[in-house]
């Protein structure tokens, strides 16, 4: 049929398989490397690692996109990044590597779930869904006030049989939807309502870095609905000043920012994880110190918050700004989404999502180089943890689903356009 | 294998690593770049790609001459303000003055956001009316301009009739001023 040739993406498909075919290259060679490791045995789950994880890597990037209408480009990136993760974590801690591993499955199937569910779902059918999923989200914001223990500081885990799960990762999805929702409807109270109530929450669970996350994504996706520069200048105004009204009231705020200023100031106390982790940057250089070499555990919880130094020492800082340049490629094609989605809604999903996406790997990235000072959030998609790589994998499922849903227009309007040529 | 074999195998790999994320990085710029290309092509193909349709201006004034056309995407807003998808320029005009969304099955669905006062094929539309449509060559009277509006064919939308003696009559009798019983009858025709 002549719509092939012009519907995009459709004759692409060779420079595809050229990437996802280098992709399984650079981790199968990894985790060979990792393979031959002397200190270890070979084992059936080394075995698997080396051999199972590329076999994953095909099947998600090369043969599910034949059955999901799935946007194949952010499908490879994703996966990619996943890779990456469990890789670096496997050479640190092989059972972290393998539990890592299992998460990067689930979270597959949760993106398809969320593509699915987006594409189902078109924005008129959302009406009363929107108050359920309100709900739930208020639910589980509140949950780790009454069931969660407090960890690293902060109480935002809730425990279910042995599971530990952070409810504030998956709200994110839920805030994008119900922000997109009503903006979309021009229903702001509702959605301010929400909004204020969900970081209150969070302050109380002293989740700093999430609340960052929900404001500033918050702020972009109201600008990107209204273009209204007014509002924006004094949400950043408020937000300075609960910054600073913070600064001078929470002493452990005040204790970050002084770490940032000058690490070496307390290096064996306070300021130590940040000194590490500048040191392991360092001592990367260039290219790295190696696959599987290295002190990474020498950085106090290097596997989540401080991944990226981990990365920066074994393969160097110009492996890891190309994986800076991953996600720069993940906002830009979401944007692109964005470009061409047909309502307003769906454009402002793709734009929430990809935002949301951008502005935590900012955060994280920055706070462990020490540009800004360190919030703890995870870095999406390679971090180790559960809640946070499926949720990251569930919002690129959500833009899976506006790009899902834009080539579905796309193709309708061709034909619709090419039975009008023909009838004429 | 030993340790030192194994520092050599991978202080060799790094450079091996570095190297394929390049081209990973490289390829996927170049796909990325390829596809928005292949898309601005397509919508130059095909103007009409998530598009409604059109609105003409058939009485205007200085800041918006008669007989000039606006593109209607298939959700948006008209108004003064210059977020607007329709900006129309008169101060008698709200900031957003009204919402539209395509319903494929119904028309153009039509919503005032504020109280000034709006024709609709004659009929006022209200701030509180729930659900008003726009047909193929509905009218639509706003701060002074006469506004037609038509839809791009292949939607299953309901057409208005048009009669072209009428229509043509209508123009050239009273252009500066809508006959109101005219257009009812339009629309008792229409329904």
């Amino acid at each position: 049929m002549r719509t092939k040739n012009i519907v995009p993406e459709a004759r692409l498909s060779r420079g595809n398989r050229f990437l996802n075919t280098l992709i399984i290259l650079l981790f199968f060679s990894g985790f060979l490397l990792l393979g031959l490791k002397p200190e270890e045995k070979w084992g059936i789950i080394r075995i698997l690692m080396t051999f199972g994880l590329p076999v994953v890597l095909h099947i998600n990037m090369n043969i599910l996109p034949k059955f999901f209408r799935v946007d194949r480009l952010l499908v490879s990136i994703v996966n990619a990044l996943c890779a990456l993760g469990v890789l670096i974590l496997y050479s640190t801690n092989a059972d972290r590597g393998i539990t890592q591993a299992v998460y990067y499955v689930i979270g597959t199937a949760f993106m398809l779930f969320c593509a699915r569910l987006v594409r189902k779902f078109s924005e008129g059918t959302w009406g009363l869904l929107s108050w359920l999923l309100l709900s739930f989200c208020i639910a589980l914001l509140a949950s780790p006030i009454v069931l969660g223990k407090e960890i690293n500081g902060a109480k935002n885990w809730i425990f279910i049989a042995n599971i530990s799960i952070q409810p504030s990762e998956f709200v994110k999805i839920g805030l994008v939807i119900l922000s997109a929702y009503s903006m979309a409807r021009y229903n702001k109270v509702v959605w301010m309502g929400f909004l204020a109530a969900g970081m209150l929450l969070l302050l109380l669970q002293k989740d700093l870095g999430a609340v960052l996350l929900y404001f500033s994504t918050a702020m972009i996706m109201y600008y990107a609905a209204n273009g209204s520069l007014r509002i924006i200048a004094g949400s950043l105004v408020a937000g300075v000043g609960t910054a600073v009204f913070a600064y001078n009231r929470f002493a452990h705020i005040k204790k970050r920012v002084a770490i940032w200023q000058n690490p070496w100031a307390d290096y064996e106390n306070s300021g130590y994880q940040l000194v590490q982790s500048l040191v392991a940057i360092a001592s990367g250089n260039l290219f790295g110190v190696g696959l599987g070499l290295g002190n990474p555990s020498a950085i106090p919880i290097y596997y989540t918050d401080f991944i990226f130094s981990v990365i920066a020492e074994q393969f160097g800082i110009l492996f890891s700004a190309l994986v800076l340049c991953l996600y720069a490629l993940i906002a830009l094609r979401g944007f692109f989404i964005a470009i061409s989605a047909q309502s307003r809604f769906h454009a402002l999903l793709a734009i929430g999502c990809s935002s949301m996406l951008v502005v935590q790997t900012f955060v994280i990235i920055g706070g462990v180089i020490k540009l800004i000072p360190l919030t703890g959030v995870t870095m999406p998609f390679v971090s180790y943890g559960g809640s946070s790589l499926v949720s990251s994998m569930g919002l690129v499922g959500v833009l899976q689903g506006v790009g899902g849903y834009n080539k579905d227009s796309l193709d309708r309007d061709l034909r619709m356009s090419l039975e009008d040529h023909k009838s004429q | 294998m030993s340790q030192e074999l194994y520092s050599i195998l991978a202080l060799g790999a790094r450079y091996w690593f570095l190297l394929l994320l390049l081209l990973i990085v490289w390829c996927a710029y170049v796909w990325f770049r390829k596809d928005m290309q292949a898309w601005k092509n397509y919508v130059k193909a095909v103007p009409s790609t998530g598009m409604a349709g059109e609105i003409v201006v058939l009485r205007g004034d200085e800041k918006l001459p008669t007989g000039k056309q606006f593109i209607l995407p298939r959700e948006g807003l008209i108004g003064r303000s210059r977020i607007c998808d329709i900006q129309l320029p008169s101060n008698s005009i709200s900031k957003r003055q009204l919402y539209f969304r395509l319903d494929e099955n119904k028309g153009l669905y039509l919503k005032n956001l504020h109280k000034s006062p709006i024709l609709l094929d004659g009929q006022p539309l209200s701030k509180k009316a729930n659900a008003s449509y726009l047909f193929h060559g509905s009218k639509l009277e706003i701060g002074g301009y006469l506004l037609q509006f038509f839809f791009y064919s292949g939607f299953g939308v309901r057409f208005k009739t048009i009669d072209l003696g009428k229509l043509r009559a209508e123009q050239n009798t009273s252009l500066q001023s809508i006959d109101t019983a005219n257009t009812q009858e339009f629309s008792s025709n229409f329904e």
